[in-house]
């Protein structure tokens, strides 16, 4: 009997390379390298692409295009070869792979294929009316079950003759197998359908999802099915054979990079501090890349000073929308919500929301019922014949108007289930039956309060009117939507934060607290909670209109912001295929109601850079919708704290995202979703494509891709920019690891614009520094 | 050049409409190999109407696929064949049209090239096809030779006095060029594989070319009338495999299968109903279906709101029979009274059908309020009538065309199938099935697309 112990070792350490894959109801992005961020860039993805049998680089192609539409620069790429001792490599011809090697078809896999039988069935979420018998038990004694029953799997019912427990049963199944070749066998096995041990993974620590405990699965279950089916067909697990990259793909990219960053650095540098006057008001965006272009907007038009923040606004908490069965967790996943907030009918609304409550069992009942008949073994035929017209004229209505049908049937539904107004229920309560009580403590809510206001660097000079901004995007008929919703809120809309934080900041015995803290808020200053809505930019308040003074702020607010949208949406939709932009506004909410849309915005292609510092530093640039801004006021924070949680979460929150973006663009097939007219949705988990496949992780085509073989993202790693005092940021990077794993390895790259010498510094990934002056004129210094 | 076609196929849908509604009743006319008659007007306003959908849809949804160009041809031509095929008299003509519709469906399932499985799925139903439109090449030969005529409606009109021995060869091969094309069981392994397509082929191919084999059977209905036995095989064919794709449809975990197997389900219902000599109700039951199925395609993507809570449903009790029976009897009621099935022969299970819909959704208004259970009996009998008068008016639309309403006699047989599906309804609703894995694991054995046709490797999905 082999050591449980050690075996137990040698999983955990295969399952390493597995990255968690969250359920598409909310969506998260992670790099799909996560598990080898420790090595540096270049041996990461030597092992990723062994491992996965993935490109790992951006195609020739895409190097070519960057190179003839001057997105590279020819001068960049010629010093970077020269750097590099390869100075043939600025050659196109050097992206050519070595030898014209003839792709060799991996071998048909018949484990892979009966475990994507049994993974679909035991792993679904409510799609099948009939599940998988025995989940209850685990994947494991469930599938060993069932095993035998299964035409295709040769003496299927062996597997009775093994352990019922997992790891016995992958003791057994190693049995022969030298102790050193285990961890890499159990890895390939893992790494073989890393889309569906990716989501066992996650799912396994995912406390909040019912499923868990109804189907509980762990990685120890995936490797003895795998094992047992490896045995049955004695089909050895093989490597991929990976595409070739050629050596001057490094470079290619560096060069890529280095001009888009050159540029950058030339352009902070070229901006002067804005003069700045007292705003009417100030309005805080989530630091998502698709803030920026509205904040941009807005700001030309009038008095208004906008601020970037995470999204969820320092409230660490999972929120239940009014109405909704249960609460979803509302902060990034780093970070684990405590206390539920719930949304409750708004004071003096209860009647109101009584009957959309009311509606809302109505409508969740006809959706049951509709199911149910739709499901019926002998009873579907007569409702086909019977409702078939019906579906037809909602098809008609939703293919030839889809903003006419989406207006009509949300009339519908509001006659249903009117709207009534809401509001958090911030108070800790215990009143609505649920073991836990809900709600936050006052010394929680002041926490809150002056992380937030403190991090954001809001801590003086407040507008009689503050906006927070949450965002969602839209779009119907798609799996990705949750893609669309703030990643801080962990792929959700962020209006209930916006709402929860503005409630807070309102309250007076936290602006008592804040103001023993050292944080006045002035008395006629009111908080408000608002949704960005990125598919159309349109700006909703979401909390009642205040009166006085602040009613006529916000009466010219809503002009600027109309006018803001406007241009928005024009420089928006410029940028996407197949768009008119004779009406912008039209054309962007048409898209995210039509249910023929596949790309209803871009998100957050192209993404490329992370500034964290005040608003004047990047004022009157234009920054495309490419950069991460999170405010920063480095003159508040002479020890450093804000930074320290700038830089170890929301900015690898950014990474996960840029990475995400990169790897779904070099190799869509392996870490992207690939096409979306070819997905179908599984398990109400997440998409297959075709009659079956791997979970497809990762963003689809169509979110990177502007037309086949054309990205419209460009694949960038993340460079950060600071703007503190270089020792500052030097001693934070110190302090924490996780900023020199990915600093050190190529992961992200930094900037820092320090403010007291007005310097531009580079850090090499070795840790030193060069300096880096960015004006066109002068001779772009070069250190190696 | 793709962006015309909507409007076109708007344009060709109203004006067949108009035509369909101008010369109810009036005799065909003859145009060489084709016969403008009253069913080829209706399904050429079902093809069009789908196909003008398809369009508009894939315009948006293929933004910026690789090899657009030819999807929209292939799209175009499949509707061009499928016109073609409704309206072709000459059997030579009829039989190209079935040839090429299989051959350019096959090649609209592997689309995507550089993808092994679309490929592989694409040979697949070209590989049932070809047996298909042998069958039906060769049945046609049978038939025409029977009867010696070259054409359709000469063949349908001399098929009683024939060879009664070649008509009813020539029937069972052309039911089983129908039942393949249909995706029936145990003929539906093309169609459960056939996922490889994008999203609009699917649509286009679910609401229109399966049923092409209910138009063969439709077309050819007196030939069929004249061979009895095969009628009675249709039916039986058609009922096992509406049961089946029912079941099956219950144990999958993929949006899209799930559709497939339903497909599967609701093409058997189709063949039993030409099996019962209601080739009107069929033709009815075509487009409907048509309907509903393009729409559920188009929509897959809205699958992710399908997630429920893991608590296995409840049983409905006994308390819910009586709603459950109020609702059966308005439905059944308002449905015979309306549509007259109740009086001719086997219409009695059409009638069935159209109750058990109304106990499903009876059940459903258990759940709710006083008042809604109340109201819900009565909103069902309306609904039954409505149902009625859709299939009573698509049979008196299609009056024009000869044999399509030739009810056959109540058998035992037929009784069978009925308590077969009363039986397996209330079965689930019990929940007895979910003891049987075996059971379970022979649904999803069963209704497994073609090995090759699965992705089995991330790094193949795509080239």
């Amino acid at each position: 009997m082999p050591d449980l112990a050690r075996l137990a070792a040698q999983i955990e350490i295969a399952a390493g390379h597995v990255t968690p894959y969250w359920p598409l109801r909310g969506f998260i992005a992670a790099n799909p390298l996560q598990g080898l961020e420790e090595q540096p860039f270049e041996s990461a993805v030597r092992t990723a692409a062994g491992l996965f049998g993935a490109r790992c680089w951006p195609s020739a192609g895409m190097f070519r295009a960057a190179l003839a539409e001057g997105r590279i620069d020819p001068a960049i790429l010629a010093r970077t070869a020269a750097r590099h001792g390869l100075p043939d490599a600025a050659d196109p011809a050097a992206l050519d792979p070595p030898a014209a090697l003839p792709a060799r078809p991996a071998a048909p896999s018949a484990v892979n294929r009966v475990a994507i039988r049994w993974l679909a069935a035991f792993l679904d979420e409510g799609q099948a009316v009939w599940p998988m018998p025995g989940r209850e038990l685990g994947l494991w004694p469930a599938f060993r079950r069932i095993a035998g029953h299964d035409a295709e799997i040769p003496r299927g019912a062996e597997a009775m003759a093994l352990p019922d427990q997992p790891l016995p049963t992958i003791a057994a199944l190693l049995d022969g197998v030298a102790e050193a070749d285990r961890t890499v066998l159990l890895t390939r096995h893992l790494a073989a359908l890393a889309g569906w041990a990716g989501f066992i993974k996650q799912r396994g620590r995912d406390r909040t999802n019912a499923w868990a405990q109804a189907a509980p699965a762990g990685l120890a279950d995936l490797l003895a099915l795998r094992l047992f089916l490896a045995r049955q067909f004695a089909e050895p697990v093989a490597a991929p054979a990976a595409p070739p990259a050629p050596d001057a793909a490094p470079i290619w990219l560096e060069a890529w990079e280095e001009t888009w960053r050159e540029g950058l650095a030339a352009r902070l540098a070229g901006s002067g501090p804005a003069p700045r006057t007292a705003p009417l008001a100030q309005l805080v965006f989530c630091i998502d890349v698709r803030s920026e272009v509205l904040r941009r907007h807005l700001e030309r038009r009038g008095p208004w000073e906008t601020l970037g923040f995470a999204g969820f606004f320092a409230a660490a908490i999972a929120v239940r929308p009014f109405g909704a069965e249960a609460a979803h967790a509302a902060c990034p996943v780093l970070l684990e919500p405590r206390q539920v907030v719930p949304e409750g009918a708004a004071p003096g609304a209860e009647a109101a929301g009584e009957k959309r409550l009311a509606g809302l069992a109505r409508l969740g009942q006809a959706k049951a019922g509709l199911r149910a008949l739709k499901d019926s073994v002998a009873g579907a035929f007569g409702f086909v014949e019977a409702a078939g017209a019906g579906f037809g004229a909602a098809m008609v209505a939703r293919t030839v108007a889809p903003r006419g049908f989406a207006a009509v049937a949300g009339r519908l539904a509001a006659r249903v289930a009117p709207p009534a107004p809401t509001a958090p229920r911030l108070a800790l309560a215990c009143d609505d039956g649920g073991a836990e009580p809900t709600g936050l403590s006052p010394a929680e809510q002041l926490s809150i309060a002056e992380a937030a206001l403190r991090i954001m660097g809001l801590t003086s000079g407040f507008a009689k009117l503050v906006v927070l901004c949450g965002h969602g995007g839209r779009a119907v008929n798609n799996p990705f939507a949750a893609g669309l919703d703030c990643g801080a809120c962990a792929g959700h809309r962020g209006g209930p934060n916006a709402r929860i934080v503005a409630a807070i900041l309102n309250d007076p015995a936290v602006r008592q607290g804040l103001a023993a803290r050292g944080i006045a808020i002035p008395a006629d200053t009111v908080f408000l909670g608002a949704e960005h809505d990125t598919t159309t930019d349109a700006l909703e308040i979401l909390d009642p209109p205040p009166g006085g003074a602040q009613a006529a702020i916000l009466a010219r607010l809503r002009g600027d912001l109309a006018a803001a949208q406007r241009g928005a949406a024009a420089e928006r939709m410029a940028r996407l295929p197949g768009a008119s932009i004779a009406d912008p506004v039209a054309e962007a909410e048409r898209r995210g109601a039509d249910w023929a849309e596949t790309r209803p915005e871009w998100a957050l292609a192209r993404n490329a850079g992370f500034i964290v510092a005040d608003r004047g530093f990047t004022q009157g640039l234009d920054l495309e919708g490419r950069c991460f801004l999170h405010s920063y006021d480095w003159r508040a924070d002479a020890d450093g704290t804000a930074l320290e949680v700038i830089l170890t979460a929301p900015m690898v929150v950014a990474e996960w995202i840029n990475t995400q973006y990169y790897f779904s663009t070099v190799d869509n097939s392996v870490f992207g979703a690939g096409s979306k007219v070819t997905h179908s949705v599984v398990g109400a988990v997440g998409v297959m494509q075709g009659n079956g496949s791997d979970l497809m992780t990762g963003l689809p085509a169509q979110s990177v891709f502007r037309a086949d073989g054309e990205a419209y993202h460009e694949p960038l790693r993340l460079m950060t920019v600071v703007r503190a005092p270089r020792a500052r940021v030097e001693a934070i990077i110190a302090r924490q690891k996780i900023l020199r794993t990915l600093f050190a390895n190529g992961w992200v790259a930094l900037l820092v614009a320090d403010p007291e010498t007005g310097a531009f510094w580079r850090r090499n990934r070795d840790g030193s520094w060069r300096a880096t002056v960015a004006p066109a004129a002068a001779p772009l210094s070069v250190a190696a | 050049m793709a962006r015309l076609l909507p409007p076109l196929l708007w344009l060709g849908f109203g004006l067949s409409c108009v035509l369909l509604a101008l010369r109810a009743g009036a005799p065909p006319v003859d145009v060489g190999p084709l016969r403008i008659d009253a069913l080829a007007l209706f399904l050429a306003a079902a093809v069009l109407l789908v196909s003008a959908v398809v369009h508009g849809f894939a315009l948006r949804h293929m933004q910026g696929e690789a090899g657009q160009h030819r999807f929209f041809a292939k799209l175009a031509a499949l509707t061009a064949v499928a016109l073609g095929l409704v309206a072709a008299d000459w059997l030579p003509l009829f039989a190209a049209m079935w040839l090429a519709m299989g051959w350019l469906l096959a090649d609209a399932i592997g689309h995507v090239q550089g993808w092994r499985q679309a490929q592989a799925a694409g040979r697949l139903a070209r590989r049932w096809f070809l047996a298909g439109g042998a069958a039906l090449v060769v049945g046609i030969g049978l038939l025409g030779a029977a009867t010696g005529e070259g054409r359709i409606s000469g063949v349908v009109a001399a098929a009683a006095e024939a060879d009664a021995v070649l008509v009813g060869l020539g029937c069972a091969l052309l039911a089983l060029a129908a039942a393949i094309q249909c995706g029936v069981f145990p003929a539906h392994r093309w169609l459960v594989s056939s996922m490889t397509a994008p999203t609009p082929v699917s649509a286009l191919m679910h609401a229109g070319l399966v049923n092409a084999g209910g138009i063969l059977v439709a077309r050819f209905a007196p030939a069929f009338e004249a061979a009895p036995a095969i009628l009675l095989l249709l039916f039986a064919l058609g009922a096992a495999s509406a049961l089946f794709g029912a079941l099956a449809a219950l144990v999958q975990t993929d949006v899209k299968r799930g559709l497939a197997c339903s497909t599967t389900a609701q093409m058997g219902f189709m063949l039993l109903q030409c099996g019962l000599g209601f080739h009107a109700a069929a033709m009815a039951h075509l487009l409907l279906h048509g309907l509903y199925k393009a729409s559920l395609f188009l929509g897959a993507g809205s699958g992710l709101g399908a997630a429920r809570r893991p608590s296995p449903p409840a049983a409905p009790g006994l308390s819910a029979a009586l709603p459950a029976l109020a609702g059966a009897l308005a439905m059944g009621l308002g449905f015979a009274l309306v549509s007259g099935k109740a009086d001719a022969g086997a219409g009695m299970l059409l009638v069935l059908f159209a109750a058990l819909a109304g106990g499903q959704a009876g059940l459903a208004a258990a759940e709710a309020g006083r008042i809604a259970r109340a109201a819900v009996p009565a909103l069902l009998f309306v609904a039954g009538m409505f149902y009625g008068a859709l299939v009573a008016g698509i049979e008196a639309l299609l009056a024009g065309t000869p044999g399509l309403v030739a009810p056959q006699p109540l058998s035992a047989a037929h009784v069978l199938v009925a308590l077969a599906f009363a039986g397996a309804w209330i079965a689930v609703l019990a929940g007895w099935h979910r003891r049987s894995a075996a059971l379970y694991a022979r649904l999803v054995w069963l209704s497994r697309p073609a090995a090759a046709a699965i992705s089995d490797r991330r790094e193949a999905t795509h080239a």
